[in-house]
């Protein structure tokens, strides 16, 4: 398959007003090719969920947007400057696994952890952090346990405080790896509601995301994503059945019958 | 009996001892947090074969014992590393391979060098009566390094242990912490070698830490109640070690075991009679 | 006329080694140090394959008060301090599968304080009710050159029980080591072989203590197998050079330390490291001539 024919609507150039643009990116595993000349922009101030089946490269895309790992090819930049981790303005919200739970740490120091990157290296953080991650917190409902062990939380209580996080790191871009998954309702309305409310004051949301029913509800751009872009852009013209079909595979039935 | 506690030798001796294991205490929270536990019982024993090689270039040199340590140290780190890279090896395998094959080249030329500086029963376990003076300032001084060290540096410290992603994306200097946290362990671990020998040292990198992670829920509380303990446990140790007349490194690493089986039987047995998920901890709080 | 030299010298290390043979000592701690290390070799492997490496080294450290306790009650028979060193191995095995279960501590933190605790209290024992440091190092360091008939004759019973282990369990064993679930499911008695396998690998340390050491134990326990599954591609050839390189390994290691003066426990595993090195050169050449093969 070969990916530069199908792709998306959107103009190839990097937008200047882009928050993510990327251009013939190529990453391979030991000669696997993981992302083959992936080519897209994601628009300021939208909320963009990337989509695509298991194996498509979706956090593998996060990972070379945030230079963690090596690119054969390609170029990425993040507000038209390629990702540097001082004075980046993006925060990122990992899977809830990669994480150490039985850290010795209370819900309110986790959250003060996101400011430690915007402190001078000698400084221990004090009462301003201290605000901020509580203000976070009441923001994301978590403020009555701001004194409870981290390791007593519920899995959707945990992606909350890592959403409290990366609140207070006051980005311009958040990056989030499958931010629902495993989460109970209540938990995953109080973060999209969030999230919207951020796209509101105009930082960007970008989430990998894999419950298609939800897409049409919560997100306002689509990345469509298979090894290859195979569509790009607003959701009502790439989240159609074709284009889904061609990631997933015929056995996709319509569209319409996802709610 | 009593005599020997108003002996000076007896508090110079139980100084060292508490010394050593508040700067074990203190490194090892961060070892235990890191997941690192193997690698201290790794580094501790592959620091041998350089303190020996240091020995026989220059002889009894604290310096060159220091750095013999944290060369051979380091090149244990890098050889499981490599092993791991190169190898279907586990982990555990491969740790295993790269410092008991250091730590016999130690014994061996331990044995063979035959001098009174090093015994290989010292190496183990060590003679926390026989010190020499200064040993007790190396303690001291590593001592303060190493809170000097863990109050810069507590961000990457504790961040890097619980997230270490998010650390580096963040721009904290997580890799360069974890090296000079190895390098702090392979000094650690010549410290803790002249004053209670090798077990001793492992036993309080691990244990008091370990007791400490079960009984509170905060890294700052840990770190108090880690040094705490090691104190506490090596000073009854010094005292029940001097009144049975036994080796106190043997004693005092008994004793931090009986406390860990202790915390962790009434936690059980605690949240058995509460039949709640209540920890144990949050009454100590 | 070169050849002829080498000829003359190999026959005079033959000449060397027939001569020393003579001595008693020297024929008991080769075939003592010869059976542990096939045992160790086995033992090893069973361990390496259920990533349990490194519970020999526990267990070595933590068997050392018992070792005290049955030395203290029986005198100086062999079967008393076997008796204690399997309870206080036994003992040691429940309390690190026990502390991970009960608290958030790791497996290896937990192995870390059990087996340095254990061996404190041994040491306390040792320093207690020995004087002199003869004592110590053997039971530490080992001497193999100092074992005599009844040595030789438990550690050949250990490689029958060993041995008699593999034949009786060898296909739950093989399923266990490669998917532990699979065997479970299939209704293989897994918890009870875990069990054996740990009395079984208490014996065996026990048996080497007076040849390699406490201390040294688990460096025997993990080369030979380590170095053979840098080869091997299959359970039986796993355990087969495992065991053969631990036999190797001890022999080579004994005759260096007899030869050199040197520690005898030590100069086993430095051997046996020599073996691990060997076999990674052995299989670097094989993948480097693979891959010209394959251009």
């Amino acid at each position: 398959m070969s990916a530069p024919e199908i792709v998306s609507p959107i103009a190839t150039s990097a937008d200047a007003h882009a928050a993510i643009a990327v251009t013939g990116l190529v990453v391979a595993y030991e000669h696997r090719t993981v992302l083959d000349h992936v080519q897209f922009s994601l628009p300021q101030g939208a909320m963009s969920a990337i989509v695509g089946p298991n194996g498509a490269g979706k956090s593998t895309l996060l990972k070379a947007i945030l230079g963690l790992i090596k690119i054969e090819r390609g170029s990425l930049s993040v507000f038209g400057k390629p990702f540097c981790p001082k004075a980046s303005g993006v925060a990122y919200v990992p899977q809830r696994s990669s994480v150490d739970w039985d850290f010795p740490a209370t819900v309110l120091d986790v959250v003060i952890m996101g400011r430690y990157g915007q402190m001078p290296w000698w400084r221990w953080p004090g009462a301003n952090e201290r605000r901020m991650a509580l203000d976070a917190l009441a923001r994301v409902g978590l403020f009555d346990l701001a004194q409870r062990r981290i390791s007593d939380l519920s899995g959707g209580q945990q992606q909350r405080v890592f959403l409290a996080r990366a609140l207070v790191q006051e980005a311009r871009l958040y990056l989030l790896d499958e931010p629902f998954s495993g989460v109970d309702a209540a938990s995953e309305a109080v973060m999209v509601g969030l999230l919207q409310e951020i796209c509101q004051s105009g930082a960007t949301v970008v989430a990998v995301h894999h419950d298609l029913s939800t897409v049409k509800r919560y997100f306002s751009h689509l990345l469509l994503l298979n090894r290859a872009v195979l569509a790009c852009g607003p959701v009502h013209d790439t989240f159609t059945t074709a284009a889904l079909q061609q990631a997933y595979g015929a056995y996709l039935l319509n569209v319409n019958e996802v709610p | 009996m009593a005599d020997i506690l108003l002996a000076s030798w007896f508090w110079e001796s139980t100084a060292l001892v508490v010394i050593t294991a508040a700067l074990c205490a203190l490194v090892g929270s961060f070892i235990l947090l890191r997941k690192m536990s193997l690698l201290a019982d790794a580094v501790s024993h592959s620091v041998l074969p350089g303190v020996v090689g240091a020995y026989l270039l220059v002889g009894y040199h604290t310096v060159a014992f220091l750095l013999g340590a944290v060369m051979s140290g380091l090149l244990c780190v890098w050889c499981v590393g490599f092993l791991l890279r190169h190898t279907r090896l586990k982990e555990d395998a491969a740790t295993g391979v790269v410092f008991s094959s250091l730590f016999a080249l130690g014994i061996v030329s331990v044995s063979r060098l035959k001098t009174v500086d090093l015994d290989p029963a010292c190496v183990v376990f060590g003679e926390a009566m026989a010190a020499r003076p200064g040993s007790l300032w190396l303690a001291i001084g590593l001592l303060l390094l190493a809170a000097i060290l863990i109050a810069l540096f507590f961000k990457p410290l504790s961040l890097g242990s619980f997230d270490p992603l998010q650390a580096r994306l963040q721009g904290l200097p997580e890799r360069q912490v974890h090296t000079g946290l190895l390098v702090m362990l392979a000094l650690t671990t010549v410290a803790a070698l002249r004053a209670v020998g090798l077990v001793l040292a492992i036993a309080f990198l691990i244990t008091p830490a370990a007791t400490a992670f079960v009984l509170t829920r905060r890294l700052r509380t840990m770190l108090g109640c880690a040094l705490g303990l090691a104190v506490i446990e090596s000073v009854v140790g010094m005292v029940l070690a001097v009144w049975l007349n036994v080796s106190p490194s043997g004693l005092i690493a008994a004793v931090a075991l009986l406390v860990l089986i202790s915390v962790l039987t009434f936690q059980t047995l605690a949240q058995r009679v509460s039949g709640t998920k209540l920890k144990a901890a949050e009454f100590v709080q | 006329m070169s050849q002829t030299a080498t000829l003359i010298g190999i026959d005079g290390a033959f000449h060397e080694i027939a001569l020393a043979l003579r001595y008693d000592f020297l024929q008991q701690a080769l075939a003592g140090t010869m059976l542990m290390g096939i045992a160790c070799g086995l033992m090893g492997a069973l361990l390496l394959l259920r990533r349990m490496a490194l519970f020999g080294d526990a267990i070595g450290h933590a068997v050392l008060p018992g070792v005290m306790v049955g030395y203290l009650l029986g005198g100086k028979q062999f079967a008393w301090i076997f008796a204690g060193a399997l309870l206080a191995g036994m003992v040691a095995a429940s309390a690190v599968f026990w502390i991970p279960q009960a608290s958030r501590i790791r497996p290896d933190a937990a192995m870390g304080a059990v087996f340095t605790g254990m061996f404190g209290l041994g040491i306390v024992l040792l320093s207690r009710y020995q004087s002199g440091s003869g004592g110590v190092s053997g039971l530490l360091f080992g001497h193999a050159l100092g074992i005599g008939p009844s040595e030789v004759a438990w550690a050949f019973g250990n490689l029958l029980v060993v041995l008699l282990l593999l034949g009786v369990a060898w296909k739950p064993l093989k399923l266990m080591s490669f998917d532990p679930i699979q065997a479970e499911v299939t209704g293989a008695p897994t918890r009870a072989l875990t069990h054996l396998l740990m009395l079984v690998l208490t014996a065996t340390i026990v048996v080497s203590l007076p040849m390699v050491g406490a201390v040294l134990v688990a460096a025997l326990l993990i080369l030979p197998a380590a170095a053979a599954s840098l080869v091997a591609r299959h359970f039986g050839t796993l355990l087969l050079l495992a065991g053969i390189g631990g036999g190797v390994a001890s022999l080579v290691g004994l005759w260096v330390s007899h030869a050199w003066g040197l520690a005898s426990g030590a100069s086993i595993v430095l051997s046996a490291s020599a073996l691990f090195v060997l076999m990674g050169c052995v299989r670097g050449a094989r993948r480097h001539k693979a891959s010209v093969r394959h251009g």
